[in-house]
């Protein structure tokens, strides 16, 4: 009894007409278009400032969280440390750099330290998690800030 | 050579381009958005020719988007094509690294754009 029922559906028109439609092309371009609607509305709901993060770093700048603004004189932001600032120089000598590594080894430890982050003398490395608590508890090729003092 | 059938590929490129957007936002290092764009084409166009056009257009489409944003924004026209043409450029790029078959990871092949900054997970 099933089966003539659904040979019947078959020979609709409709059926014809929604298969001849909706090809494999289309089904592609429809979910497409669906998930680029979905992501945006994901998105917006997640975080209604999405639109200035997102406008921010694509154009090569770093999101505040904290204050929720975009900025242009931090090498970066993380929750856990917030802004590594950069003087007006080293943001300009950052802003006109097109390679990966844009500061000297002396810059680098420069913009550790003023940030009152530790530096690693011997693995020319900044510790950027590093907070006052953890003055003088590291080994002795570690360069302390001068929160420390 | 086709990974998968053109279904997967699809989710799978979405994934990629969704993936490497989120890693963006979190990693949050300055100059880094070339990298990430670079990354998220090449991962994204890896298992075939659905991946390929997928990422492309998902690529095409949210530069269309930040063309309009930077406009309704007050950009000048000028700027505003010069930023959507140099991020397409760069979608290209990452896509192209990925034919070439020289690359084993997005890492090395888009090495270029990468900042010394940025976190070792990506």
């Amino acid at each position: 009894m099933l089966v003539p029922f659904l040979e019947k559906i078959k020979q609709m028109s409709v059926i014809k007409f929604f298969k001849k439609f909706y090809s494999f092309i289309e089904y592609i371009v429809l979910f497409l278009l669906a998930f680029t609607v979905i992501a945006m509305l994901f998105l917006w709901f997640q975080n209604p400032d999405w639109l200035e993060i997102d406008s921010c770093q694509d154009s090569g700048k770093v999101w505040d969280g904290d204050e929720k603004r975009c900025r242009d004189d931090c090498l970066m932001w993380k929750a856990d440390f917030g802004c590594i600032k950069l003087t007006e120089e080293q943001s300009e000598k950052y802003r006109n750099c097109n390679i990966a590594s844009c500061f000297s080894s002396e810059d680098n430890r420069d913009i550790c330290l003023q940030n009152n982050k530790a530096w690693n003398e011997k693995q020319q490395v900044c510790d950027f998690y590093f907070k006052q608590s953890d003055c003088f508890k590291k080994s002795e090729d570690w360069f302390y800030p001068p929160i420390c003092k | 050579m086709e990974e998968d059938d053109g279904y997967l590929q699809l989710i799978k490129a979405v994934y990629d381009m969704s993936r490497n957007y989120f890693d963006m936002r979190e990693d949050n290092v300055s100059g880094n958005d070339d990298y990430f764009h670079c990354k998220a084409n090449f991962e994204a166009a890896q298992r075939g020719t659905w991946d390929e056009k997928t990422a492309k257009y998902l690529g095409d489409t949210k530069e269309g988007f930040d063309y309009l944003k930077n406009r309704f924004r007050g950009i000048s026209p000028q700027n505003a094509y010069t930023d959507y043409l140099s991020d397409k450029y760069v979608n290209y790029l990452g896509r192209h690294q990925n034919r070439t078959g020289l690359y084993s990871n997005s890492r090395d092949a888009c090495a270029f754009f990468r900042k010394d900054k940025t976190d070792e997970r990506y």
